[in-house]
């Protein structure tokens, strides 16, 4: 309740249109309520007294109420429509907001298609409450009222016969409203079981079918999927027997003002007119009651929503700029230091990812990792950018810590490429202007040349218009990295990270993008992450780590003599073929 | 009962979209060969025709048991009620309250029988499209 009380914040910039649509629907149930009484008027004083006069001036007037109650209808929904909509964009666009301050950190714990449930089912079910209470809400107390005080006044003897009626249908709504939402939300967890079991099969669709699993995951399925099935059949089945016991009631109700009133019109104490209008009130006030039980459900399932986008809402960003956080100058240079690093995952002590790192990498140097899938190579590069903060020690760029620099400008001056080419929905021009819209055709090409994507991309038919689609699925491993290659060269940063970034190109194109990087100064500083030590043997610092810890640094040259890991990484790569670590490992080092 | 069955329609095939790490979703496609999809999904009630051919049976008894009970009250009017009968009024008091037992009960039955159809038929739609991914039969919707 308290979060639904949070989410009138977002309503209450509609509050002009709000009213509008609430005066209307006041207007309209006050018109709804005079029908009754005109039926009347043409029973009593137009059919029994013989006056065709007033049949046809209360006719009209009838019709024309319903034209108006239908342009109040009308109105009312514009209305209605325009402030749930309104909203819904608003929440969703809060929601996407605050999920791109999230941190690396944050979005480890709130899983992709959480959030993904969150901007779409959650706030169409706070849309349809806002819609549903504009519309019906506020209507059904307002019919039901208006009709009980005119039962009252037509014949307040049948309105006390009916009490005990009323009484028992207002208890038999309570009843069903309690016990509908345990059994939505249950279709609910269902559902959702059985989106996880879809979501994982079809995303790791190849590893069912390299490991021929595909009988466990359709069994998997088909149970998941008999068991939403069970539990919708008991909603259907509730629903189903819901909509006729409270029509039964109302039936009821009916039967006995025909019964009772009829008793009293032949004592001659009520008109037929009166027994007339007197059904009809007795139908509004009893159809809200009823709605109100359609209704708990959009109302359970709002605050369930609520409370699922507010949690999303509240969670902080892990990493936030320092109050006094600096911007970096334009003449930064991109000398990194790490003094006395330490990382763990979520903050927890045991399992260092990283342990007691101390690295100087000058303006200008190309400094390589090399080390085991686990090593800590992708986390040390991940540290600099600020996608996690050190757990203890710290990291500055000339000087500063990076925890005191804002992160726009911290970022401003990276580029980082990371292990997974990411490419967007578009063309292959937009993906690589990604991060330098304003780049021009020939800045754009030199990127790519460098990339040694050029060639690929002009063997396309459409060049650099090509479609990627989404996920970049059109495109190979290989030639996904290049662009994601020539898009952080096209930002020219003055700190280059290439995070494992050429695993799936050949050896030679690798040794190409190197001397192409290097000798076109596309960065001040370049850090690579590798799996080949092909790729960094050119480095002007090798870095071998070590389950968390620095073992050894220097050029290949001095390496080869000191360390004798590096020379059995070297042994076994140059000389048997045989890639560090068993391949290209996937998995963040 | 059918908001309930649309909604979930709907969440099923939201559910049926694959949703990557990206998560970024295409131009929602408009369903191509309208007639054939149809004509494919009612191939699922198939296994239910005797039932459904019941089911058939029971809507016409209970709209006609509902037309019923409006008609009875202008009998009680017209008849019973401007004539001052007190007991024909009792009569067809009574027979309206039979008249809309029988109407609801018939239309609760109809309701939980085709909860069943209905949600089985889904069923065997759910299974099917995951069973043969090679063809996920997008035009189904």
């Amino acid at each position: 309740m308290g979060n639904l009380r949070r989410f009138s914040s977002f309503v209450r910039p509609y509050w002009k249109q709000s009213l509008a649509s609430l005066v209307l629907l006041t207007c309209l149930v006050a018109l709804d309520l005079s029908i009754p009484r005109l039926i009347q008027r043409i029973i009593d004083h137009g059919i029994y007294r013989h006056d065709e006069r007033v049949i046809v001036v209360t006719s009209l007037i009838m019709l024309g109420i319903s034209v108006v109650s239908a342009v109040f209808a009308v109105g009312n929904n514009v209305f209605s429509v325009r402030v749930s909509e309104g909203v819904a964009r608003d929440l969703r666009e809060a929601i996407f907001r605050h999920i791109q301050s999230f941190s690396y950190g944050n979005l480890d714990e709130q899983k992709t298609g959480q959030l993904m449930v969150r901007l779409t089912s959650d706030v169409n079910a706070l849309k349809g409450l806002v819609h549903i209470s504009l519309r019906i809400g506020t209507r059904s107390p307002l019919l039901m009222i208006g009709s009980l005080f005119l039962m009252v006044r037509t014949s307040p003897g049948l309105a006390l016969s009916m009490v005990p009626l009323l009484l028992l249908t207002s208890a038999t709504v309570g009843f069903f409203a309690t016990r509908m939402e345990p059994l939505f939300r249950a279709v609910q967890e269902k559902l959702d079981r059985l989106n996880n079991v879809l979501q994982e099969n079809v995303a790791g669709v190849q590893v069912v079918k390299a490991f021929v699993r595909a009988d466990h995951e359709q069994a998997r399925f088909a149970d998941a999927n008999a068991d939403l099935t069970r539990r919708s059949i008991r909603v259907m089945e509730f629903m189903s027997t819901m909509g006729p016991v409270l029509t039964l009631l109302v039936n009821t109700a009916v039967v006995v003002v025909i019964w009772v009133g009829g008793q009293r019109s032949i004592r001659g104490d009520l008109s037929i007119g009166q027994i007339v209008a007197f059904t009809n009130y007795l139908m509004t006030t009893m159809t809200p009651l009823i709605m109100t039980a359609m209704l708990a459900n959009t109302w359970a399932s709002a605050i369930v929503s609520a409370r699922r986008v507010y949690r999303v809402l509240d969670t902080p960003p892990e990493i936030r700029d320092a109050e006094n956080a600096v911007c970096l100058p334009c003449s930064t240079e991109g000398r990194i230091v790490f003094e006395n690093v330490s990382f763990h995952y979520g903050g927890s002590h045991d399992g260092a990812v990283l342990e007691d790192v101390n690295l100087t990498i000058e303006p200008g140097q190309t400094v390589a990792f090399l080390g085991a899938t686990g090593a800590g190579k992708t986390t040390l590069v991940h540290l600099i950018p600020r996608f996690y903060d050190v757990t203890a020690g710290r990291i500055t760029i000339d000087g500063v810590d990076v925890r005191q620099i804002r992160q726009d400008s911290l970022l401003s001056v990276m580029a980082l490429v990371p292990q997974e080419s990411i490419l967007f929905s578009g063309t292959i021009r937009e993906n690589i202007r990604y991060g330098r819209p304003e780049a021009d055709d020939a800045e754009t090409v030199l990127a790519a040349k460098a990339a040694q994507a050029h060639d690929f991309i002009l063997a396309f038919e459409s060049g650099y218009d090509t479609h990627v689609e989404e996920r970049g699925v059109n495109l190979s491993g290989g030639q996904k990295q290049r662009i994601a290659i020539a898009r952080a060269l096209l930002a020219r940063p003055k700190i280059l990270i290439l995070d494992d970034a050429t695993s799936s190109v050949d050896v030679e194109t690798e040794t190409k993008i190197h001397n192409a990087i290097a000798g076109q100064h596309f960065a001040r500083t370049t850090l690579i992450v590798a799996q080949r030590v092909s790729t960094v043997l050119k480095a002007d610092k090798i870095v071998i780590l070590d389950q968390g810890r620095i073992v050894a640094q220097g050029t290949h040259r001095t390496l080869i003599e000191s360390s004798a890991i590096y020379r059995e990484i070297c042994e076994s790569q140059l000389t048997g073929g045989i890639p560090l670590d068993n391949g290209r490992g996937r998995e963040p080092a | 009962m059918m908001r309930a069955s649309t909604r979930e329609v709907r969440d099923v095939r939201a559910a049926m979209v694959p949703r990557g790490p990206m998560g970024m979703r295409g131009v929602i496609e408009k369903p191509r060969h309208a007639r054939g999809a149809i004509v494919r999904l009612l191939s699922y009630l198939k296994p239910f025709g005797g039932v459904l051919a019941l089911v058939f049976v029971l809507i016409v008894a209970f709209t006609l048991c509902g037309l019923l009970g409006p008609y009875l009250m202008g009998v009680a009017i017209d008849r019973y009620i401007a004539t001052k009968d007190v007991s024909g009024l009792a009569r067809v008091a009574a027979l309206m309250l039979g008249v809309y037992l029988v109407s609801n009960i018939l239309q609760a039955a109809t309701g939980w029988i085709m909860a069943r159809v209905s949600k089985n038929a889904l069923k065997q739609v759910r299974n099917d499209l995951f069973f043969a991914p090679s063809e996920p039969a997008p035009e189904l919707f």
